[in-house]
């Protein structure tokens, strides 16, 4: 297919009942993005990412280009470079990794390649997520394939490459997709984050450059090196480039997942792809990228969903899997869910964190059973208070913090009527 | 299919790992350049052939892999799909995250503990099932869902040890007891 027509880089060839083998996806150019990096050699693939604008997908957005290059030059300091993709995917809401990783492994084995190569890592692990054990099977399988074809190992292709990949099966927790907390579930360890610095781009896996990226990056790797940063770039529909995987879950009539423009407008995405509320549902609001960030209402259904603008209206672009919140769904107990989720997955480490969050879905599951006093409202902002960010170790109770404090102020009314109530009102719909 | 209440926490069984776990051990260990890397593999692998991991092959394999005992048990402790405790034949894992609760997870657990007479973290008392609901399990379009696993693998045709598991979608509480009686007779018949 020619660049022009090439609209969905991610997902052309992803085939969830039967996904490309490796020979399959040679005869659609796959394995054509590596190539193209081998020609143009380390130092233009990288500039090449960079021009092309691509971000980290995994929850921050991060420039990858710029965090490449991060990692100290070859021949200072340890020799051994690591390469790490990050599918362990446990942010409640989120599930575009597995469509990926299922539909076709092959896309991710070669953007890995491509990072191996511009960052000359030799040893490479896909942190996948322990109940993905359908994409575990086709990952391996599509591994096996490119060690026989020579694509994996060592002198990849005839070159200098030298590249191992294996998948490191997760045995659970949330914090495990923390990038350094995951570090140390890759050395036998309890994962617990780490302090930064220093960052894994200088230290990371056993003391050595780490590099870290989520699953959709790798994914935009091989047709950037195809058809170039600008037409990368073209992609968006708004300030960002690309395309990106969006979804929709809750009472809505199709949920699911669809490619579509980086920065196509939340209303495109919730009422023409997930085709809008169910009968008798109304739309109340929403996560716009997973459990960790702030709701939205409908009158933000205009913005562009990409990073700047969604920052812009109070919440975050996340991994950009929406959770639809109906008129007829208690806010409250909504929230409940995600703070006990939270507390439940804290790591312990840090007080603010281990206590608050705890502590928060306490008051939350009072409130929520009709037990709730006015002053627990108060307690609960105080709470937000300590987990904020600056107060904890890691990103995991900030992120928490999130949907509970826009929570409180989008559905103070919903609140008072629990507490004034002393049940929850919703329980009689 | 006839579920009996109620739990009885098993005694340990003498836990031994086979030669067949220690070759796939073995091999993981090449995937890292220190032992200690293949920690949560190999308890994943350990509980493979076993459904879970007791107090004496914890040992043995804290031993095989050169690793101090309570290193080995303080990671074995922090991941939630390790096991320490016997469990069933069947790991029923309804999922609790959001979108699934929006979309019936509680009254889905509410069946659940009817049909099959046991609460969170309990085992039947015929030892087929035990219940572990977990967080959103990425599967969220399709909610509500539950992952139905065995606890100890199988050996499939090409003479590899798997666990069998299916993720059941578009769950509904009239459907549920069918779906459950699927499962078994998938995985025993
Ligand atoms: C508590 C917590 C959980 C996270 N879980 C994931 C995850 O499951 N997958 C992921 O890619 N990133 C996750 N992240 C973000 C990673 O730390 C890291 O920033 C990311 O993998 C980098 O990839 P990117 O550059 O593509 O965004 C998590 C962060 C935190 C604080
Ligand atoms: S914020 Fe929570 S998850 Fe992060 S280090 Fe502190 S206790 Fe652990
Ligand atoms: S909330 Fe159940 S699969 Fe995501």
């Amino acid at each position: 297919m020619d660049e022009q027509r090439l609209t969905q880089p991610l997902t052309q060839h992803l085939n969830i009942d039967a996904p490309l083998t490796l020979s399959q996806y040679q005869q659609q150019n796959g394995y054509g993005g590596f190539a193209a990096a081998l020609q143009l050699g380390p130092e233009q693939v990288l500039a090449t990412i960079k021009a092309s604008n691509l971000r980290g997908r995994g929850g921050a957005g991060f420039p990858t280009g710029m965090k490449w290059s991060f990692v100290p030059p070859v021949g200072k300091g340890l020799q051994e470079r690591y390469l790490i993709a990050n599918a362990d995917e446990m942010e409640p809401g989120a599930f575009k990794d597995r469509w990926l990783l299922e539909g076709n492994p092959h896309q991710l084995i070669e953007g890995m390649l491509i990072a191996a190569f511009t960052l000359s890592a030799t040893t490479g692990y896909i942190f996948l997520r322990n109940e993905y054990s359908l994409a575990s099977a086709r990952l391996q399988r599509s591994i096996e394939e490119c060690y026989a074809k020579g694509l994996l190992g060592d002198n990849i292709l005839g070159s200098e490459l030298c590249f191992n990949l294996h998948i490191h099966t997760s045995a659970g927790r949330y914090i495990c997709g923390e990038e350094t907390a995951l570090i140390n579930a890759l050395e036998g360890k309890r994962a617990i984050p780490r302090a930064k610095p220093p960052f894994p781009q200088v230290a990371g896996l056993w003391g050595s450059p780490t590099i870290v990226n989520n699953v959709e990056p790798f994914y935009n790797l091989p047709n950037i090196l195809l058809f170039g940063a600008d037409w990368y770039r073209s992609l968006g529909a708004a300030e960002d480039a690309g395309t990106k995987i969006y979804g929709v879950s809750g009472r809505v009539q199709n949920p699911g997942l669809w490619e579509l423009p980086m920065g196509t407008t939340l209303r495109e995405i919730i009422e023409q792809h997930a085709g809008g509320m169910q009968r008798g549902y109304q739309l109340r609001a929403y996560l716009p990228g997973g459990g960790s960030t702030d709701f939205l209402l409908p009158e933000h259904l205009d913005t562009a969903m990409d990073y700047n603008a969604i920052s812009a209206v109070g919440s975050r672009l996340g991994t950009g899997t929406i959770i639809v919140l109906d008129d007829r769904s208690c806010p409250v107990d909504a929230i409940l869910n995600l703070i006990s989720f939270f507390a439940q997955e804290s790591c312990g480490w840090c007080t603010p964190c281990r206590e608050g969050l705890p502590n928060a879905s306490y008051l939350l599951a009072k409130i929520e059973s009709g037990r709730g006093e006015v002053k627990d409202l108060q307690y609960l902002k105080d709470l937000l208070e300590l987990v904020s960010f600056g107060n904890t170790f890691c990103a995991l109770a900030p992120g928490a913090a999130e949907p509970l404090q826009s929570g409180l102020a989008f559905f103070a009314e919903d609140f008072m009527a629990h507490i004034e109530q002393q049940c929850c009102p919703y329980q009689h719909h | 299919m006839e579920y009996q209440p109620k739990i009885i926490a098993r005694e340990p069984s003498h836990h031994e790992i086979g030669a067949a776990a220690l070759a796939e051990i073995d091999q993981l260990l090449s995937h890292y350049p220190q032992p200690q890397g293949a920690a949560i593999d190999a308890l994943t692998v350990v509980q493979k052939y076993r459904g879970w991991v007791s107090d004496h092959a914890l040992k043995q394999l804290a031993e095989h892999m050169s690793m101090p005992v309570a290193d080995l048990e303080s990671v074995a402790t922090f991941y939630n799909l390790i096991f320490r405790r016997e469990v069933g034949k069947t790991l029923l894992h309804p999922c609790n995250g959001l979108s699934c609760q929006l979309l019936g997870y509680k009254s889905i657990q509410r069946q659940l503990r009817k049909e099959i007479n046991i609460d969170e973290g309990e085992t039947s008392a015929n030892g087929s099932m035990t219940l572990i609901s977990l967080p959103c399990l990425g599967a969220c379009d399709k909610a509500p869902v539950m992952l139905l696993r065995e606890s100890t693998a199988t050996i499939n045709a090409a003479g590899k040890a798997v666990i069998r598991d299916k993720l059941l979608t578009h769950i509904t509480t009239t459907e549920l007891s069918a779906m459950l009686d699927d499962f078994q007779e998938f995985i025993h018949g």
